[in-house]
């Protein structure tokens, strides 16, 4: 069976949230949809990232004055190595297998410390800033091109976080790595994490160094550049000939985002929807009629979703949602990761071998015996033996006695969450005096006291 | 020697000063439960608070058996039910009530008030 969105640590049942990490979990086959922001670097108040941006800055000059003094073969072949970084699984690659740049784009960059009079004589100061110049260079570029100049540094970084969660490394070979005093490219022989389904290896990033965009960003600034007399013109391609030419917009917008460093922050890899939201979005669900009746099944299953992933989390951290068929029924089903950061987690995954827990949504006024079947059928070795009905009403005495008949009979844990118990979580959610999750605990906690001795 | 015989089960003074101070406690707990009561009725008590006041009922059960037992079947609060602000102030006023009763049923008898050495 097939894991759902699986992460490294779930592969190797590792119990640790995203949280409580300084790293960003990969996932096995899909790309983090986060970027390293080399800005983050440059802004950082520790001496280790400074100097690992100044690193990275003399590096990429470095490929520019190559091409100046005539090695541009040299020159182009690094640029386009240092264009992808397939081992830290980075952006929105759906394969983890991203494309390198072709030689005539990394032509155009290194043409631009030969082009603009301020890069030929200091360099550039953010790589960032190349967006602002060469077309086909986006957010995924400058973060790959920032892992690939301090793979180094990740490589020493994965490897001590390896050793401190646990988490098994192999020798594997890396190709690659920049060597900064050499100012040359290495293979190395060194134990890293590898990608169990690809044997692929991978590096760990800090989450400090992840944004979705570039604090420095193509988009911010065309939509934030104005010139008086409107010379600037419109299109993409337009727009960076005109930079190159006016060097000085691009300096003015760098110096503004240097000022207002302030606000430049790491991006979370899951964000709580706020208590006001929270309080919003159930009282939307209160509201909703059960059924199908003017899509209320939908609107009650986004809202649902909305809610559960901020409320469980970080105990849970949200895998995916997901709809499945079920006898010609479509059904919407959250995962979360099971990673026993909670005792009544760490009792279910011992009890039922719950790596994922599944919460099947179903808006109807009553569940009748076919949805917790339908439910039950779902459950597998993955998901383990424990499921949660989420719904509207307690569920009817037969219904009940079904589950408790399951769990009878084959030690099968379907248990229900009501609007009632939804609120609770809300109420909590606002009041922090208690955990959202012992709501969850609670209603376990009941199903058990109700099961046959 | 007339005194022991008139007094099977004479209550050691300490217990009584142990309701004394259960009493007062309790009463301490009601009064600030009571207040986050009337704003949020339904919240669940926070784990820390919950303790404490398990902790003081546990000592009440001590003293308050057979007829002083304030409800029948409850000994403390479940942590796991997360009880809520309402039910804490319910419980408690129980409590309060058969702590009183008790006070009153063993009020110290002028007998008991002389000294060994009188």
């Amino acid at each position: 069976m097939a894991l759902v969105r699986p992460r490294l640590n779930d592969f190797y049942g590792l119990p640790f949230t995203q949280e409580e990490v300084d790293f960003a979990i990969p996932f096995l086959d899909d790309d983090i949809p986060l970027y390293v922001d080399p800005f983050l670097l440059w802004k950082s108040p520790s001496q280790q990232d400074q100097s690992l941006h100044t690193a990275l800055i003399s590096s990429f000059n470095h490929f520019g004055h190559l091409a100046r003094m005539g090695k541009e073969r040299e020159a182009l072949d690094a640029m386009v190595r240092i264009s992808e970084c397939r081992e830290v699984g980075l952006g929105s690659a759906r394969d983890k297998r991203g494309k390198k740049i072709g030689r005539s784009t990394a032509k155009e960059i290194l043409a631009l410390f030969n082009l603009i009079p301020q890069i030929k004589a200091g360099g550039l100061e953010h790589i960032e800033e190349i967006q602002l110049f060469v077309d086909q260079i986006g957010k995924d570029r400058i973060s790959d091109v920032t892992c690939s100049l301090t793979k180094s540094f990740l490589i020493d970084f994965t490897i001590d976080q390896c050793k401190r969660h646990g988490v098994p490394i192999n020798e594997v070979v890396l190709d690659g790595v920049f060597d900064y005093a050499g100012k040359k490219f290495v293979s190395e022989k060194l134990l890293l994490p590898a990608n169990p389904n690809t044997k692929a290896p991978l590096l760990l990033v800090p989450k400090r160094w992840l944004r979705f965009s570039p604090w420095i960003n193509y988009d911010e600034y065309f939509a934030a550049a104005h010139v008086k007399d409107g010379a600037i013109p419109r299109d993409r391609v337009a727009v960076l000939h005109y930079n190159r030419a006016n060097y000085g917009m691009v300096q003015t917008y760098v110096r503004k985002k240097e000022r207002a460093q302030a606000d430049c922050k790491n991006d979370p890899l899951f964000k709580p929807i706020a208590v006001t939201s929270a309080k919003r979005k159930f009282e939307e669900i209160k509201k909703l009629p059960t059924g199908k009746s003017e899509n209320a099944d939908k609107r009650y299953e986004e809202c649902v979703c909305q809610l559960l992933a901020s409320l469980l989390y970080p105990q849970l951290d949200f895998a995916t949602e997901q709809s499945r068929t079920d006898s010609g029924v479509l059904i919407r089903d959250l995962i979360f990761y099971n990673n026993r950061s909670f005792d009544f987690l760490k009792d279910i995954f011992d009890e039922y071998g719950s790596r994922k827990l599944v919460f099947e949504l179903k808006n109807v006024r009553e569940v009748e015996r076919e949805h917790v079947n339908q439910l039950n059928r779902y459950l597998n070795d993955e998901f383990g033996n424990f499921g949660v009905l989420v719904t509207r009403n307690p569920l009817p005495k037969h219904v009940f006695k079904n589950t408790i008949d399951l769990w009878s009979g084959q030690r099968r844990c379907i248990i229900a969450l009501t609007d009632v118990d939804l609120e609770t979580m809300v109420t909590v959610f606002d009041s922090k005096q208690r955990l959202p999750i012992e709501i969850l605990k609670r209603a376990y906690v009941d199903f058990t006291r109700k099961c046959p001795a | 020697m007339k005194s022991k015989t008139k007094h099977k089960h004479p209550i050691q003074p300490d217990l009584k000063e142990t309701a004394r101070k259960l009493s007062a406690q309790i009463q301490g707990f009601y009064d600030e439960i009571s207040v986050l009561s009337k704003s949020k009725p339904d919240n669940p008590l926070n784990a820390f608070k919950l303790k404490l006041i398990n902790d003081i009922l546990a000592e009440a059960n001590t003293i308050l058996v057979g007829q002083y037992q304030p409800l029948k079947g409850f000994n403390v609060f479940e942590d796991t039910n997360l009880p809520t602000n309402s039910d804490v102030v319910m419980v408690l006023s129980q409590y309060l009530t058969r702590l009183k009763a008790w006070q009153a049923a063993n009020r110290a008898a002028p007998i008991s008030r002389i000294s060994p050495w009188d």
